[in-house]
């Protein structure tokens, strides 16, 4: 009995630590958003008349440049609910900052391939990841604003976030009381958006700690590398890891150590990072339901059910011909500096012109 | 060696006789021919297609069996195979045809899982068979495919390219890239993982009979597009694949997996002959 204390306690040890970090990102994450509610509303002015975010286009554009700039998505997708709950964003330009956020997301992690690969420490073609990932994010994020914007306008989702509200946000209300009023008298009101931002970016570089393990060897994940899955397997894994991770980079990383040589079939990948990119919103609608906000719940469901249909029908429908084509695509972009470079300007000019529209 | 050839009383099925003049078989081989009609009016039709049929194998010096079934046609198949104990089922299947799907072809792609003995499903057989494409997963199964493949391959004499598709990308920046870029010769040369396994498949073929040139391929891309690129080249006559059901993976990852060798019996321009992978053998190799 005496010897069996000290192992378990080795063993609930670091399940322990994980859950302080869980607890303490979670923490993070609800005053930040409480920050950032308070911070966004003075923003009004500068966001709709300085930088003249007033169409969804634009709104777009701001969450692509956002999310390069804090070199991830889901911060910017949590503030896109921020300034839809303070007024300063409608529920469609929310909802265009959150796709601007993806793409911004999927284009960060392949400009940070590309800079390594400059510094010549590897050949253009081991991009390919970044490149296909990005191409199955604009592929599916795209027609899914698209689908998910009538929706939202047509009312077709006006009720989904009342339901899931429920008492929670009442709870928190309470709880958030004297924080919202410490936050008030203590941080000028300039302040705040940026605290509330740093905030944000510190409780997801918590959250990444507090993340279980997959890395186990033997894991059946590992077989990704050689055997071909199914296409609705694969979707169905990546979105299952990426409802932990909540990161599409992070749920793709996790699969470096499980396969022997760092490898994926590209017929794995493409549906693998489908899947990804639907629960990869969780953390957003966490964000929305946290605010209390039934709209801004209403725009993630929305989007979610958008890219979850795009990617079905492109599964069930054409999904041989969309591999052939990103596959294609893929060689192309990874097959040379020159065709990188160019491709990366087009992106670069698309995301001037979204910005300027 | 024991035959079963199978007609549902389409032209189409008669390629199943046909194919077998390429094979340089004793004609004292034991031979039956079963034809299931699954209506009263298909039963004229039936008989008329086997009297043509047996015209065919006895040119070739069989003396074949007549069946005469009516039901399901897989279903009459698969129980005739298992009573029968035979070594070849030969069926005939139509030219490829996009989307729409045979009622020959889908019989294949149902019997390719469950038959266990290994399955021809002839098609556009050429007067001379110039070239055969054995595939190999380079898992565990496939030293299976290679032994009772082989077998069957060396039959024919013909020349045979052994292809191993890699359609793997690099997951980020720092897994190693070299081995995705090799060819056959320079994966054999450098001894990486697919180079080894392509010697041994050879060996193991050359083991199972086969004494023609084997030619090693290694191909980038996408699994299916690259095997269908390949039988561009008009002299391949015959791919040689293992069936979806492997010994020793059990029922949920044979759910989970996608079904490559369907995809391939549906899109193949040529003939296509699929090799199950026996427990008891597989027990024995390990």
């Amino acid at each position: 009995m005496g010897a069996t204390s000290p192992r378990r306690a080795i063993r609930i040890a670091p399940i322990a630590v994980r859950l302080a970090y869980l607890l303490a990102a979670l923490a993070l994450f609800v005053l930040s958003l409480e920050s950032l509610r308070l911070g966004a509303r003075p923003l009004v002015p500068f966001i709709r008349e300085k930088i003249s975010i007033d169409n969804p286009v634009n709104a777009l554009g701001f969450g692509w440049l956002f999310a390069m700039a804090v070199l991830s998505g889901s911060p910017v997708a949590a503030t896109a609910m921020t300034f839809l709950d303070a007024g300063v964003l409608n529920g469609q330009e929310a909802q265009a900052m959150i796709v601007g956020s993806r793409l911004g997301a999927s284009f960060v992690v392949l400009f940070l391939g590309l800079v390594y690969v400059i510094r010549g420490h590897r050949s253009e073609s081991s991009l390919a990841a970044g490149v296909l990932s990005l191409l199955v994010t604009q592929t599916t994020y795209l027609p899914a604003a698209v689908v998910a914007s009538f929706a939202l306008s047509w009312g077709w989702t006006e009720g989904w976030g009342v339901g899931v509200l429920g008492s929670a946000s009442s709870v928190l209300d309470r709880l958030l009381g004297p924080v919202t009023g410490l936050l008030n008298a203590r941080v000028p009101s300039w302040g705040l958006f940026p605290l509330g931002l740093i905030l944000l970016l510190l409780s997801f570089s918590v959250l990444d700690r507090s993340l279980p393990d997959l890395r186990r060897p033997g894991s059946r994940f590992g077989d990704l590398s050689h055997l071909l899955f199914r296409p609705a397997v694969t979707f169905a894994l990546g979105a299952g890891i990426t409802l932990i991770s909540l990161s599409v980079t992070v749920s793709l990383s996790l699969l470096v150590p499980l396969s022997a040589r760092g490898y994926i079939r590209k017929e794995n990948a493409i549906p693998y990072i489908m899947g990804a990119n639907v629960t990869t919103l969780v953390d957003t609608l966490f964000a929305a339901a946290l605010l209390g906000s039934p709209l801004g719940i209403s725009v993630v469901l929305t989007l979610m059910v958008g890219v979850c249909l795009v990617s079905l029908v492109i599964l069930l429908v054409v999904f041989r011909p969309y591999v052939r084509l990103l596959v294609g695509l893929t060689n192309w972009i990874a097959g040379g500096r020159r065709n990188l470079v160019l491709f990366l300007g087009l992106l670069a000019a698309a995301l001037i012109t979204l910005i300027l529209r | 060696m024991n035959l079963l050839i199978c007609t549902d009383g389409s032209q189409d099925s008669l390629q199943a006789a046909e194919f077998l003049r390429l094979l340089h078989l004793p004609p004292d081989m034991a031979a039956t021919m079963l034809a299931v009609a699954d209506s009263s009016r298909r039963a004229e039709r039936l008989q008329a297609c086997l009297s043509e049929m047996q015209q065919m194998l006895e040119a070739q010096g069989f003396h074949p069996e007549r069946l005469l079934r009516r039901g399901h046609l897989s279903k009459e198949i698969l129980e005739q195979a298992e009573a029968g104990h035979y070594d070849l089922v030969a069926i005939g299947a139509p030219e490829r045809q996009g989307l729409m799907r045979n009622r020959l072809t889908s019989t294949a792609s149902d019997l390719s899982d469950r038959l266990r003995a290994p399955l021809l499903i002839a098609r556009h057989v050429p007067p001379r068979l110039g070239r055969v494409l054995i595939c190999t997963s380079a898992e565990r199964p496939a030293r299976e495919t290679m032994r009772r493949g082989g077998a069957l391959v060396s039959l024919l004499g013909a020349p045979a390219t052994l292809v191993h598709v890699m359609s793997q990308m690099a997951l980020d920046v720092h897994s190693p890239q070299e081995d995705l870029i090799l060819t056959a010769e320079q994966a054999i040369a450098r001894g990486t993982q697919e180079g080894k396994h392509l010697v041994e498949a050879t060996r193991w073929l050359r083991e199972a009979g086969m004494a023609a040139e084997i030619t090693p391929r290694l191909r980038h891309g996408l699994v299916v597009e690259e095997i269908l690129g390949e039988l561009e080249d008009p002299e391949f006559g015959l791919l040689v694949l293992g069936a979806h059901s492997a010994a020793g993976r059990g029922r949920l990852l044979e759910v989970l997996l996608d079904d490559i060798t369907e995809q391939l019996i549906a899109t193949s321009p040529c003939s296509v002959l699929v090799v199950w992978h026996d427990p008891q053998v597989h027990a024995a190799d390990l």
